[in-house]
């Protein structure tokens, strides 16, 4: 018999059966739909009540998955005209199967000893089950086996052998939970009821379908029973509705007659399969597995039994165990153990996620922006608070919330700023307190949806991406005052959440693009920051999916307006440098930057900062630690900066030596120095280099004018500088040059506190080294108390000896008048 | 065309000198554009407020074809805006037809064009504090 006898047969059956069959209830799981008919309810009609979700609910409609109809009849119902398939020993498979149809649009299984013939003819669509004898106890409580197996993969899942336990949520969408797998009389059964009695859900027992999608793998109930053996210790007496009754002899069937979402829920999003261990120590820990271990062990008790599809099979069980977290547990002496056992597996499963939530005045909002984490339906968080001197309740109404936040399983850390530095600061301090394997951010005033977190760590796992963005919605909370800056585009649908509320970030993200720069006002820091994930091609994927709502009120403000605007045009000009550098294939010269300190640590790292964001050249840092009682290597050691390197003078040698330390651990083209406490100006170095490369001088030495900014001001002000206020001057911090000349010009002096770059400088003049001296800032002299004098030990007698050695030098000159 | 006056759209247009380079970003769409130096001289005489025809010499000004591109692209691009006000700055300009170039990139629209709100305010909430008044 050929597949096309084998398909006409069945629709023929199937035309034959039909007048004489009535409607029963028919089931649904996930994309499958099962229409059943009948031409005998007495066999039949027990099937009914063994679906998890009957056909007949408002989703029935769902067209984009496997429909299938079918009738089920006695074989003696079929008329003598309709000639059973002449089915020989020959073509059958081990178990009874027929092997020779499945890749021609017919599936079909007779099992001999059942004599159960059902066969499902694919592009038709028609199926007919075909029984020598009423189906029993088994056959009843999880009917048509085989062609649910063939459905569910069809529809793209997988049948999996196990059952499926978790909890419910009271908000939107399916709990969540595991499966647990093990062979026949593992304990999966007795497991689940022993949760269902503590309040936790299934999704069914024995027989899961299993499909993925953009959220991950969800488990989707079929059937509606769970079966124990007769003498097993736990009786689901708790469990509301459920009819039980003896099968076989030798088991008990508990029948949570259907998708209550009380117990049995049609659906539920897995976080991890466990496999049931009887053999192990009962005392042992339970521990996670991997993946291979998980799909040999869970595969043969689904895929086998069943014909057909099994390379499918086989692949999508080990995606699961690939995709999700896999674990051990060894029966337990008890079932609460087991079930406090199966929590804490649970639990183990939630992404860990350190979350940033910058405060200033934010009383009004912030409590409903941390409960919008403590609803998320998926996570651990480690709430990182930065309290930026807020002068509000803030803080306060935070910490009222601590035992709630506690008692979810989360964590609240609180980081006070003794002043207030801005977000972006906030935002840097949170980072550095981040602990967890994946950051995100949230503003006090805006809400993350339910789902955040989950949506963003399944697409990121789905795609191995370090960086997913979800969609950001705008919810506008009124305002008497006109907001002229507000677009009416916000509000009409969902945006691709290009905000950092909408991101969630690995943290090994952060040691490659470094943190916020603070330089930048608050409208700049984050479109900057996101320019250099890109920039630096760090792998990122999005959803479409709504995960942050951004609350328009009077006290937003926009990027349009101020000094924002040109913070925006300096992160266009970073971003335009970043992306000439990736295609240009010039290579950017070379700079060797000095930056002596002896204490003043707190200064440091902003020098640092702006000497690694110089554009359009490349730098190498070498802070030289003079005899630092502070302590300066952990301060460098926590920046995680690549391009900087720590050289550690034991003992205090003043700052000549610490710049010739520096200065002879590069080997670069170009030479330039940076005091630790100092700013240089964006772009001084390339305008020093050009002008240099582009003048006639055979030894020339390149510097700017310089400005001088308080210990209030930060760089945020650095539009406010102009060349006409800031006179050119020779300092140490102003001055770039080729490494040959300075290696003609020689070592600063080690034995003068003060003056020792004017002795050098003078050396450099007196062998003819041109000066030139470019019409722009080229460094920010911070002016404090300390650095006015250096530590009041004026050693005015240096000043004497630099002058003397100058004239010394200048005598010894080759042709010049003594 | 030639003959309007124009000034730079603000505030929905931003633009500024940085690091060497002269910049416009259209907040409105995201779009940003680099200004060859070549062109500086014109687009700043016809962002405030210098009709495009008096950068000519005479009606036979051969450049005017290469003007009235580039004023063109400046309009579409949404970086001016028509104007009353007229400069009075001296027009004398060098500038070489050639030289009228401006680039347009929309690789940061989405993060240009859409959320440049942050919560802000001296007595109610952000920015920071660290910025000189």
């Amino acid at each position: 018999m050929t597949d096309a006898n084998l398909s006409a047969w069945i629709r023929s059956a199937h035309e034959a059966l039909k007048s004489q069959s009535i409607e029963c209830a028919g089931a649904a799981w996930g994309p499958v739909r099962l229409r059943h008919r009948t031409t005998s309810p007495g066999w039949f009609s027990g099937f009914d009540r063994a679906w998890a979700r009957p056909l007949g609910t408002a989703t029935d409609g769902a067209t984009d998955g496997v429909t299938i109809d079918l009738i089920t009849a006695p074989i003696r119902d079929l008329p003598a005209s309709i000639t059973p398939p002449a089915i020989t020993h020959g073509r059958l498979g081990a178990r009874g199967e027929v092997i020779d149809a499945p890749d021609e649009g017919v599936l079909l299984v007779w099992g001999q000893h059942s004599g159960e013939i059902i066969g499902w003819d694919l592009e038709s669509s028609l199926a007919i089950c075909l029984r020598m004898e009423p189906p029993n106890g088994y056959e009843v409580v999880s009917p048509l086996r085989s062609l649910v197996h063939w459905s569910t993969i069809r529809s793209g899942g997988v049948l999996m052998h196990g059952a499926s336990v978790g909890i419910a949520r009271s908000d939107e969408g399916p709990g969540r939970g595991l499966l647990l797998v093990g062979e026949a009389g593992y304990g999966k059964s007795t497991s689940t009821l022993a949760c269902l009695e503590r309040g936790w859900i299934t999704c069914g027992d024995d027989a899961v379908a299993l499909f993925a999608d953009d959220r991950g793998w969800r488990a989707h109930a079929v059937y509606g029973a769970v079966k124990t053996k007769l003498d097993a210790e736990v009786n689901p007496a708790d469990v509301p509705d459920a009819v039980t009754w003896e099968i076989a002899g030798t088991k008990r069937a508990h029948l949570l007659t259907s998708t209550d979402e009380q117990h049995l829920v049609k659906e539920m999003a897995l976080d991890g399969i466990v496999l049931l261990d009887p053999d192990a120590d009962p005392d042992e820990p339970w521990r996670e597995t991997s993946p291979a271990h998980i799909r040999t062990a869970a595969a043969p008790s689904s895929a086998l039994p069943l014909p057909y599809c099994r390379t499918e099979i086989l692949g999508r069980i080990g995606q699961a165990a690939h995709d999700l977290h896999g674990f051990v547990l060894p029966r337990r002496r008890t079932l609460a153990q087991t079930v406090e056992d199966l929590d804490a597996i649970r639990v183990a499963c939630h992404p860990r996620v350190s979350v940033i939530l910058p405060v200033y005045r934010g009383a009004a909002f912030v409590t409903d922006a941390i409960n919008s984490v403590l609803n998320q339906r998926r996570g651990r968080f480690e709430i990182i608070v930065v309290d930026d001197a807020s002068p509000d309740d803030s803080v306060e109404l935070i910490e009222e919330l601590r035992p709630q936040i506690e008692q979810g399983g989360h964590r609240l850390v609180v980081v006070h700023h003794a002043t207030n530095l801005g977000v972006t600061a906030a935002r840097n301090s949170g980072l550095r307190a981040c602990t967890e394997p994946f950051i995100a951010f949230l503003d006090q005033d805006d809400i993350w949806s339910p789902s955040h977190t989950e949506i963003l760590t399944a697409i990121a796992a789905r795609d191995d991406a370090l960086v997913a963005i979800g969609g950001v919605a705008f919810e506008d909370l009124g305002s008497e005052h006109a907001r002229t800056w507000m677009r009416s585009e916000w509000f009409a649908g969902d945006h691709t959440g290009h905000v950092l509320g909408a991101m969630l970030v690995h943290r090994d993200v952060i040691g490659e693009i470094g943190e916020f720069d603070e330089r930048l006002t608050a409208a700049a820091d984050d479109v900057d920051w996101i320019m250099r994930l890109r920039d630096a091609g760090i792998p990122t994927t999005t959803s479409a999916d709504v995960v942050l709502t951004r609350r328009i009120h009077d006290t937003n403000q926009t990027a349009s307006l101020g000094s924002d605007s040109s913070d925006l045009l300096r992160t266009v000009r970073a971003h335009l440098d970043r992306a000439r550098r990736a295609t240009d294939s010039t290579p950017l010269p070379v700079v060797d930057v000095v930056i002596p300190i002896h204490n003043r640590v707190e200064y440091l790292r902003a020098a640092v900062d702006s000497a690694r964001s110089q554009e359009q050249v490349s730098v190498r840092i070498f802070v030289v630690d003079d005899g630092s009682s502070e302590d300066v290597a952990g301060e460098v050691a926590s920046w995680h900066y690549p391009e900087v390197n720590l050289i550690t003078h034991a003992h205090q040698r003043g700052i000549g030596a610490a710049r010739n330390s520096g200065a002879k651990a590069g080997t670069s083209p170009w030479i330039s120095f940076l005091d630790g406490d100092d700013l240089w100006f964006p772009g001084r170095s390339r305008a020093l280099i050009d002008v240099i490369e582009s003048s006639t001088e055979a030894r020339s030495l390149a510097h700017g004018h310089v400005a001088l900014f308080g210990d209030e001001q930060g760089l945020a002000a650095i539009e406010e500088f102009s060349v006409a206020d800031a006179p050119p001057s020779l300092l140490p911090g102003g001055v770039l040059l080729r490494r040959s000349v300075f290696e003609q010009i020689g070592l600063f002096p080690e034995d003068l506190q003060m003056g020792e770059f004017i002795e050098w400088a003078a050396r450099a003049r007196s062998l003819g080294v041109v000066e030139l001296s470019i019409a722009r800032i080229t460094l920010l002299r911070r002016v404090h108390e300390r650095s006015t004098t250096r530590e009041q030990s004026v050693h005015t007698s240096d000043y004497l000896k630099v002058v003397a050695r100058a004239r010394a030098a200048q005598r010894t000159l080759p042709g010049e008048p003594n | 065309m030639l003959d309007e006056i124009y000034t730079l759209r603000t505030p929905n247009v931003v633009s500024d000198e940085v690091g060497g380079e002269t910049l416009a970003i259209n907040l409105d769409t995201g779009a940003y554009y680099v200004i060859a130096p070549s062109a500086l001289p014109v687009w700043r005489a016809i962002s405030n407020g210098i009709r495009p025809s008096a950068l000519l010499d005479d009606a036979d000004d051969k450049r005017s074809a290469a003007l009235s591109a580039f004023v063109e692209q400046v309009i579409a691009a949404g970086l001016v805006t028509a104007s009353d006000i007229e400069s009075t700055v001296d027009s004398s300009i060098e500038w070489n037809a050639d030289g009228l170039l401006l680039q347009e990139f929309t690789d940061m629209a989405d993060l240009l064009g859409l959320d440049p709100i942050h919560d802000a305010d001296e007595v109610v909430g952000w920015p920071s504090a660290n910025r000189p008044d």
